[in-house]
């Protein structure tokens, strides 16, 4: 029927008109910027083929004591140290500055905001790139998470604002939010700690390992992992890191 | 000899309305002044004036010719926000600028040929000032002349721009009626007693023979006529705030049908202040309630901001937080401008943020989420762990060249808990006997008590900790525990027991035991 419909009007016409699929398969996505953001972790930055890029949403998903918060402030400590400005939305009101600051987060760069729904966290991360942050930290604390999920419409509107934008969105979430919107997610599992010695009482925590996966990105395969090594402040200080 | 325009609001008091109510410029509108039946029209729109409307009429008479008429009050406020709109559009061209009352504006030209490099360079300036007044809603004439009172007079007369021509004043003005001159009553009739009707005709009397028998006040008509301007242009001292408001036609109960009506206040008071290169950095309102109330906002931004959607964001929220309690008859927004902020970009270094784009972001957030939960993180003094500081987001500038990228410290970090996490935790005096044990190991400072090592962990059911994390299980390693005391000098002094403890089905959190009550919380997670 449309092609009885198409083939009733002027020749000159019909060159014009297309099917929605013949729309989609003209489409092209606009390209993500070519500017890479080093998140400064190594096992991160493996998975995402050398760090982050100008124009993606990133999602990073872990239960507690999956190193999601340290991976944060990490790379937060990477963006405020090039002397670029960064946002934080802290859903869960979780950041301590003091010890941002020994991650090596520059405060004075550091834009804080403390959300109580996440529809505000969704306003606001619109309204940082509006007004050019290059990166747009989400972290949504542990579960549950005030305000569910979140529309997917509204994920999808603020990848669109990243990409249009060439900003970083960065969301570390507990649970998959962002649906079909992130352009690359990764999962941390739950953290193995490591303690000093059992014969030294009482035993001093000194780090967390825990497993990276990638789930999804964009033109590359997913299933590939890493392991993501985070060491207490303490044991770097006095030498106990291994 | 100085040239000079004169910008003229025909119908001024109905102009400056019409401004306020735009979308009433092609109704039929009259203007009334005083109450009640003594209210007579002042002004009509030229649709009402095609139907018979008549300065002086009454209500009814007005409604008689034409039902449909709509009526608005007279609004001095109105008045007062379009007169400073006039001077500012006039100072958008000149420097030197005088007020000459109630829709009347000076401007001084000298020099302004060189922007209008034409045939007629003042013919072109006359239609550039129609125009910019026509944008901002506010139709006037232009008459340029040597005098004040030559200009005045040509922008008086509907062919607009009206030039005369350097040194053709006294002529131009010569065939003009005397009330031109705005005369006192009694030199009027006097003049009128002599024969004399025309300005021309007066100002070919002798100057001292005048002087002699008018006095002081025929004199200086007389040099009006000759079209010397009695005083120089007193130029123009812009005020320290910029207003803008309205008198509603009835009181205004719910808080949507104000904002919609201040909506194109704040636009205009936007307008104005983005023609002058300022932003405002404090937003006050004035509402005026029913009977006799007077309510006074003042809303500080966090940064300098001209965007009428974040200021209306912030008036909405100052209302909904705290209802003014009565109708609103009237109101005013003061705008305290300054400078919006500024700063050189590098072409090298890392980008940064446009100061500007800044400010209305700032300003969006504090609208959005309130001043308390956006700002810059600060380290306080003490060691509580949940303490933390907002100050004002001011990043400073990036740096000239891009620096290399540093490895990462891969710190171990904690999620804050706040407020801490009240526990339920049981505790079992295991500790004594690997104390006994390794007795060579233990550190010579650690005060141990054997009676609260925790053991399990549960979550205590509290009003609203659905919304909060819950904590429970069995304790598989218990690191502790390390003591804290701060602000022992207050009545608020804190002695904490400080414990790292995994739980065995995993997760690794940081309690606390009060010492002073043995309560136990959580505090944070590692993370």
């Amino acid at each position: 029927m449309p092609n009885a419909l198409l083939s009733s009007l002027p020749s000159d016409l019909q060159q014009y008109l297309k099917s929605a699929r013949e729309l989609t398969r003209q489409y092209t996505p606009p390209s993500t910027s070519t500017v890479l953001f080093p998140t400064t972790i190594d096992s991160l930055d493996d998975l995402l083929t050398g760090g982050l890029y100008r124009g993606q949403m990133i999602e990073l998903i872990g239960y507690r004591s999956s190193g999601r918060f340290s991976t944060v402030l990490s790379l937060l400590a990477a963006t405020t140290m090039a002397g670029e400005a960064a946002a934080l939305i802290d859903l869960g009101n979780n950041l301590d500055p003091q010890q941002a600051a020994l991650s090596g987060v520059d405060l004075q760069r550091l834009l804080w905001i403390r959300p109580q729904r996440l529809k505000d966290v969704l306003a606001s991360a619109e309204a940082l790139l509006a007004g050019g942050f290059p990166l747009v930290v989400i972290d949504l604390g542990t579960p549950p998470v005030p305000g569910g999920r979140g529309g997917e419409a509204s994920w999808l509107r603020l990848a669109r604002a990243a990409l249009s934008h060439e900003a970083i969105v960065f969301v570390s979430s507990p649970y998959r939010v962002s649906g079909t919107a992130a352009t690359g997610v990764v999962k941390a599992t739950q953290g193995r700690p490591r303690w000093t010695n059992r014969r030294q009482t009482p035993r001093l925590l000194t780090g967390l390992t825990s497993k990276l996966s990638l789930e999804k990105l964009r033109g590359q395969c997913g299933g590939r992992s890493s392991t993501l090594h985070l060491t207490t402040h303490e044991a770097l200080t006095f030498g106990m890191a291994t | 000899m100085s040239r000079l325009a004169c910008l003229y609001v025909p119908l001024f008091p109905l102009a400056a309305r019409l401004r306020s109510e735009r979308d009433l410029r092609e109704e039929a509108v009259a203007l009334f002044q005083g109450n009640g039946n003594a209210a007579r029209v002042i002004g009509a729109s030229r649709r009402a004036r095609q139907a018979g409307i008549r300065p002086g009429m009454s209500l009814p008479q007005a409604r008689a010719l034409l039902p449909k008429l709509t009526v608005r009050s007279r609004d001095r406020s109105c008045e007062r926000a379009a007169q400073d709109a006039l001077l500012e559009i006039a100072e958008s061209f000149s420097p030197r600028v005088e007020d000459g009352g109630e829709g009347i504006v000076y401007l001084e030209l000298d020099g302004l040929e060189r922007h209008f490099p034409g045939d007629s360079p003042e013919q072109e300036l006359g239609h550039a000032l129609t125009l910019t007044s026509n944008k901002a809603a506010l139709p006037i004439w232009v008459g340029i002349a040597s005098s004040k009172l030559a200009a005045r007079v040509a922008a008086e007369l509907p062919s607009s721009p009206k030039i005369v021509a350097p040194g053709q004043e006294a002529s131009f003005l010569a065939p003009l009626p005397l009330h031109r001159l705005s005369p006192e009553a009694e030199v009027l009739e006097t003049l009128e007693r002599w024969g004399i009707h025309s300005i021309g005709e007066f100002a070919r009397l002798p100057k001292n023979k005048v002087a002699g028998r008018l006095g002081e006040p025929g004199q200086k008509l007389h040099e009006k006529a000759r079209g010397m301007d009695l005083y120089p242009l007193v130029p123009y001292q812009p005020p320290a705030t910029f207003a803008e408001g309205m008198e509603l036609e009835w009181p205004l109960v719910a808080l949507e049908p104000f904002l919609f009506v201040a909506r194109a206040a704040l636009s205009r008071l936007c307008q104005r202040l983005a023609s002058r290169g300022l932003a405002s950095s404090r937003l006050e309102l004035e509402l005026n309630l029913e009977p006799d109330g007077l309510c006074h906002r003042s809303i500080q931004l966090p940064a300098p901001s001209r965007e009428t959607k974040t200021l209306l964001t912030l008036i909405r929220l100052n209302l909904e937080r705290e209802p003014p309690g009565a109708p609103v008859t009237a109101f005013t927004f003061l705008a305290h401008p300054d400078r919006p902020r500024k700063a050189q970009l590098s072409l090298f270094g890392p980008p940064a943020l446009s100061p500007d784009k800044l400010a209305t972001t700032l300003a969006r957030l504090f609208a959005l989420l309130g001043p308390d939960r956006v700002g810059s993180p600060k380290p306080t003094d003490g060691h509580r762990p949940e303490r933390a500081t907002l100050v004002e987001y001011t990043p400073p500038a990036p740096p000239e060249h891009r620096p290399d990228p540093r490895q990462g410290r891969g710190l171990l970090s904690v999620r804050t808990l706040r407020p801490p996490l009240p526990l339920e935790v049981i505790t079992a005096p295991t500790v004594t006997q690997s104390r006994t044990s390794s007795t060579e190991t233990q550190p010579p400072n650690t005060s141990v008590e054997s009676s609260y090592v925790p053991r399990e962990v549960l979550s205590v059911i509290q009003d609203g900790s659905t919304k909060r994390p819950s904590i429970q299980g069995r304790i598989k390693v218990a690191s502790g525990p390390w003591s804290l005391e701060d602000e022992w000098w207050s009545e608020h002094s804190i002695e904490r027991d400080y414990w790292d403890i995994e739980l065995a089905e995993g997760g690794l959190y940081r309690l606390f035991r009060q010492r002073h009550t043995g309560e136990w919380f959580a505090d944070g997670i590692y993370d």
